[in-house]
């Protein structure tokens, strides 16, 4: 691709000629980052927008993340009419068939976004996209699920443009399609979509899990925040959305065999999930080539919503450091045995509506402080012949792990792999309550913490999430203290792309499934939650995807076209830096190229 | 308590106030002596409220107001229901200028307090009368606006009337944001949503500091007019009232000139990213009615370079210089590099046009903020034209600390000459020429204002204050809202900036957070700013002895009444915590 930029300027002389120009600024690649030039009268003919040169100017193109396979992007730009998109290879018979069709909608949605609502004149040449899917039946993305794919653009004598997208099943052809999709832009010189018309890349991800957690208790998220969120994790390739939909501080879930839940425990009538909010964010998801799995977090963290129950100790006990990590305490009373009961409705209920591959038991932050101030707790612990040590209440929240497990796996066809936080739970003496054919950990400590080459090392499967880099809400105000959150300073997006799976596995990374940011929401609901995460997710993104060798500094201006995209979804991401340095790249790093 | 509530009392006594049986769970108690709206749950009971922002409305001193009233404020804990179209307003109909305002702003309460949907509310037996006296004609927002007000909410029978008296306009806009702020919605037990508005109170209010500011850049990232809009919307409901706007830099000149159509041509960082005169015409008077006025600020002889480019085309020479030069750090402090180039005298001609403007634009007799912060001597020191105009002088700081307050001295002689007087107030950034060891040899103090940026423990402001300067205080370690993003900064967290107490003196005009552009844009900057800079306003209004823990009920109930008034302000708490008040 580098070498053929001198090729370039030639190629580019077919696209129209531009008339009438009022700005005065073009765009030259130089040693592979684009610069802003003054329009003079001999480069008027040849003048590219910033789009255009950003397509052009680098081995990996303006993709993100960057595919892992063969990138031949060709150096003639031709016009799309966005009104003339047609796919086929997938018939209403098959399975993924309405996947697709909703591939394509959002598909044809962006490329319309792109354009300004006055710029939206016909014209230009029609792209015809063909999906050879091996296994077109295929709907549910699992772990094993193939997520590659191979795209190529030609131009056909008749001047049609013929994308075909070769792959295993609907998620890679998804895949596919939102690598075409980045491959065409809008030139605002010559306010028109343009595409190269040869392109030819194969690609699939490193990690099979490329996750974002998001809290909607601790304050609600509306569903279309979700969708949005969904689509903007589609545009990153990112592929897993893990809901904590519920936690000691409300309950927004409907659970129709238990009502009394939502109905205690939603902070408004209005701050709900109903089952058919589920339903269109699921179906949302896979469009998107998402999986959405639930979280239902215990035994902690949970509270608001079963205060008709007596299932619940501790809840809103005060002073509450003395009884869980931040208000409202609340934990489940495991010698209850009605608990086991709703608990499997409760799973039930949610699988039925997630219809998930993979079910999130939360785990963390048991207090055992808690436990050991309930006097019936304490009885029935003596009863067992066991004492008070963290040892026993280790064996009780075995005791819990295990009851819940079973009921879960009543309401599941197959027993389908089950997530926890690090805790107590899985450190070193106590793994061994844990099989390792039944769960996998996922790491929310420092990238640097002992307990996970411990897990590595006995055999775990693991979805790092390490605070110190994949916590996005740190950096804000605290909210039960006067200082800033625990985890503070903020992680800006240049930490998120240097945190390799690889660094934090200490090599081992055949055990790691993968990453997921988190987004705890104490001090974020709506209004902000977008800014928080993007774009600093689709960092991450690129990590789990492309397992880059090179640093953020490598990666930048591709980024900077990444936070465009998803500013074109709708999605509110945070800017970056100042646009000059978009306009000029590699200009403003600290010895950058162009800075010296 | 008058009769009003008794009647509303009476229906809380007779039926369940919500039908739906998912609405029913909660209701609110206020423990007066401890200020606290607490959720209960159970039957219906006449002391509790249906909703928090109801028991919040008369629950504690201050109610949920904010920034809390200075003088007095007696709020009755009682409720009087009424529909929106049985509120009414009465003013003096003299066919003036007051008169056309009072009538704007009372369309934008009415707009204000609809757009929190009531449905359906038949209770048309119940009357508001807001009415309204003004005692000037004076126009004028400015340093010396008296923006105080007297504020008395009566209800006899079926009857309530809401009495404001201020000295000006925009007392009288204060004080309606207030009334704005003692009505909520109410679900009663017809299952219809009605307003309801505090029965009786007593409020006399005028504000600390007379400026109260949000700075906005636009030049490192542009903000559209719409987005600008919002922070007005933010500042009007806070009673922040100057908006400055940092609106050029080195980075982008947005700013459209009739007279000197280059600086965007070259300067915008697209077509579409370039504000108008009619843009802020129209962003001034919209301003205006939200009783803010817009300040606006130039950058110079620093932070100014892409935009400068055209002076060599157009035969002026070089009117900027080192703009776009690397390494940046050789040459500024932040990329890219630009400053203007003191030495051409053909730049004082174009800064006489620009200000012409500019001046144009604005208010007649609006001050003007000409920046000079961050000159960069090694970018002056390396231009060969500007040592060649120093000839044979010494190279020191002080030669070109010298040339710097002759570049001040002479933009200065272009906007007297441009204004038509030589005693507009000038705002100036805080730099090497304000140092108090030679601030009286460069700088006037009856022209120049100082807007100090530095850190709370930095003595500047007071020493500037005690030679006689006036002051507008930007603390950087606590009004920064950039903070916390790049470099070693911290975030700066709502307690910090409300906490933030700045010098009382009499030459303290007030003081201005401060939203920098580099990481933000449309996308983000509602959510950077707010409801941060609300804190700011309570500082500069209230200026209350108290800190934030004192104020957390109301503000995190003044963070909600921004969301719901269209601002996406950032969430501060689990919503748990702003329900079960106390408890986190």
């Amino acid at each position: 691709m580098k070498h053929q930029l001198t090729k370039y300027l030639l190629f580019v002389l077919l696209l129209k000629t531009i008339s009438g120009l009022t700005g005065v600024w073009r765009w030259e690649c130089e040693e592979g980052y684009c610069q802003k030039k003054e329009i003079t009268p001999d480069t008027q003919d040849t003048a590219i927008s910033l789009s255009a040169c950003r397509l052009l100017c680098s081995d990996a193109s303006a993709l993100w993340p960057k595919p892992t396979g063969e990138i031949h992007v060709g150096t003639t730009l031709v016009k799309v009419n966005p009104n003339s998109i047609s796919h086929s290879g997938v018939g209403s018979e098959k399975r993924s068939h309405s996947l697709i069709g909703g591939a394509m909608t959002r598909f044809n949605k962006q490329l319309n976004e792109l354009r300004p609502k006055t710029k939206r004149a016909d014209g230009g040449k029609t792209l015809e996209i063909t999906y050879i899917l091996s296994d077109p039946g295929l709907t549910d993305l699992t772990l094993e699920t193939e997520e590659g794919y191979a795209l190529t653009v030609v131009e056909t004598s008749d001047g049609r443009l013929n994308a075909t997208i070769v792959a295993d099943n609907f998620y890679g052809g998804r895949n596919g399609l939102e690598t075409l999709n980045q491959l065409i832009v809008y030139d605002d010189l010559r306010e028109e979509l343009i595409m190269p018309n040869d392109i030819s890349i194969t690609d699939k991800p490193a990690y099979p899990w490329r996750g974002l957690a998001l809290d909607t208790s601790r304050n609600y998220i509306t569903v279309d925040a979700i969708k949005n969120t969904l689509s903007a994790m589609a545009s990153s390739k990112l592929n897993s959305f893990h809901w904590h939909i519920t936690d000691s501080h409300s309950f927004p879930f409907t659970a129709q065999s238990l009502p009394d839940l939502r109905e205690y425990g939603a902070y408004t009538p209005k701050k709900i999930y109903t089952p058919e909010d589920v339903a269109d964010i699921v179906a949302h998801g896979r469009e998107c080539g998402v999986r959405v799995i639930p979280e239902f977090d215990a035994p902690a963290h949970v509270g608001e919503g079963w205060q008709n129950t007596d299932y619940v100790v501790c809840f809103k006990a005060a002073p509450w450091q003395d009884y869980c990590v931040e208000p409202p305490c609340g934990q489940f009373d495991p010698t209850k045995d009605g608990l086991y009961d709703a608990l499997e409705s409760l799973y039930g209920d949610m699988i039925k509506q997630f219809q998930p591959t993979i079910f999130h038991m939360g785990g963390d932050e048991v207090h055992f402080g808690c436990w050991n101030s309930t006097a019936s707790i304490v009885e029935w612990m003596q009863n067992q012949g066991w004492g008070r040590s963290e040892e026993d209440f280790i064996k009780l929240w075995d005791h819990f792990q295990t009851e819940a497990l079973k009921r879960l796996y009543k309401q599941t066809s197959s027993n389908i792999p089950v997530i926890l936080w690090t805790s107590t739970l899985t450190e070193g003496e106590y793994l061994e309550h844990l099989s390792k054919d039944q769960y996998i950990i996922q790491i929310w400590t420092t990238g640097s913490d002992p307990q996970i080459s411990n897990l590595l090392a006995n055999g775990y499967r693991v979805i790092i999430s390490n605070y110190d880099a994949l916590y996005l809400d740190c950096g804000f105000s605290g909210w039960v203290t006067d200082g800033n959150n625990w985890c503070s300073p903020y992680k800006g997006w240049q930490k998120i792309y240097e945190n390799k799976p690889a660094t934090v596995a200490g090599g081992k990374n055949d055990l790691v499934l993968g990453m997921e940011a988190a987004l705890w929401t104490e001090q974020v609901d709506s209004a902000s939650v977008d800014t928080r995460l993007w774009p600093r997710a689709a960092a991450m993104g690129e990590v789990l995807w492309s397992e880059p060798s090179n640093g953020w500094r490598e990666a930048e201006s591709r980024m900077l076209v990444q936070r465009e995209r998803i500013i074109n979804l709708g999605v509110n991401a945070d800017a970056l830096e100042p646009e000059w340095c978009r306009q000029y790249e590699e200009s403003c790093p600290t010895n950058g190229k162009f800075n010296k | 308590m008058g009769k009003a509530y008794l009647v509303l009392m009476g229906i809380l006594l007779c039926s369940k106030l919500y039908e739906s049986a998912s609405n029913s769970l909660w209701r609110w108690k206020c423990n007066q002596s401890a200020g606290a709206c607490t959720r209960v749950s159970g039957d219906v009971d006449a002391t509790l409220y249906p909703s928090l922002e109801t028991c919040r409305l008369v629950c504690g001193t201050a109610g949920g107001l904010w920034p809390q009233p200075t003088v007095g404020t007696v709020l009755s804990d009682g409720l009087f229901q009424f529909s929106l179209s049985s509120l009414k307003f009465e003013f003096a109909s003299e066919d003036n200028d007051v008169t056309t305002y009072l009538k704007e702003i009372a369309d934008l309460f009415n707009k204000t307090l609809s757009s929190i949907s009531a449905s359906n509310c038949s209770n048309t037996d119940n009357t508001v009368t807001i009415s309204i006296v003004v005692l000037t004609n004076n126009m004028d927002l400015n340093w010396k606006t008296d923006e105080g007000y007297n504020l008395e909410i009566l209800t006899a029978g079926k009857e309530n009337s809401v009495k404001i008296s201020a000295n000006t306009i925009f007392g009288a806009r204060h004080a309606l944001e207030t009334v704005s702020q003692l009505i909520e919605l109410f679900s009663n037990n017809n299952g219809e949503v009605c307003h309801v508005i505090v029965d009786e109170a007593k409020i006399s209010d005028a504000p600390n500091y007379n400026h109260r500011g949000l700075l906005l850049d636009t030049a490192r990232n542009f903000l559209s007019i719409s987005s600008i809009k919002k922070h007005v919307d933010g500042m009007a409901h806070s009673k922040l009232n100057v908006l400055h706007w940092h609106i050029t830099d080195s980075q982008s000149f947005p700013l459209e000139l009739p007279t000197l159509p280059n600086m965007t041509k070259y300067g915008a960082y697209s077509d579409s990213k370039i504000y108008h005169p009619t843009d802020i015409a129209e962003l001034i008077s919209y301003a205006k009615l939200r009783g803010v006025r817009i300040i606006i600020e130039i950058d110079a002889p620093s932070h100014a370079g892409n935009g400068w480019q055209w002076g060599p085309d157009a035969g002026l020479g070089d009117l900027s210089v080192c703009i776009n030069q690397q390494p940046w750090r050789s040459f500024c402090i932040q990329p890219p590099c630009g400053q203007l180039n003191p030495v051409n005298s053909n730049l004082y001609k174009v800064l006489k046009d620009l200000y012409s403007d500019v001046i144009n634009m604005l208010p007649k007799g609006e001050v003007f903020h000409m920046g000079g912060d961050e000159v960069y001597i090694p970018c002056w020191n390396s231009t060969p034209e500007i040592i060649a105009y120093l000839g044979d002088k010494p190279r020191t700081t002080e030669t070109f600390l010298d040339l710097w307050s002759d570049y001040q001295a002479q933009a200065l002689e272009a906007f007297d000459s441009a204004v038509g007087n030589t005693n507009t107030p000038i705002i100036l950034w805080t730099s090497h020429l304000t140092e108090v060891s030679v601030i009286e040899k460069y700088l006037s103090k009856t022209r120049y204002v100082i807007q100090t940026w530095v850190p709370a423990a930095d003595t500047l402001p007071q020493n500037l204050l005690d030679l006689g300067y006036q002051i507008i205080a930007s603390t950087k370690d606590t009004w920064y809202l950039d903070h916390g993003f790049w470099g070693n900064t911290v975030y700066h967290n709502w307690r910090v900036v409300y906490n933030n107490k700045i010098p009382t003196a009499s030459g303290t005009l007030g003081g201005e957070v401060c939203m920098w552009g580099e990481l933000v844009d449309d996308s983000s900057v509602e959510s950077r700013v707010w409801p941060r800079a609300a804190a700011a306003a309570e500082r500069l209004w209230s200026n209350p002895k108290t800190n934030a823990d004192q104020a957390e009920r109301r503000f995190y109930r003044h963070r909600e009444r921004l969301v719901s008034r269209g601002i996406n302000a950032e969430a501060l708490t689990p919503r748990w915590c702003y329900q079960n008040e106390g408890e986190c």
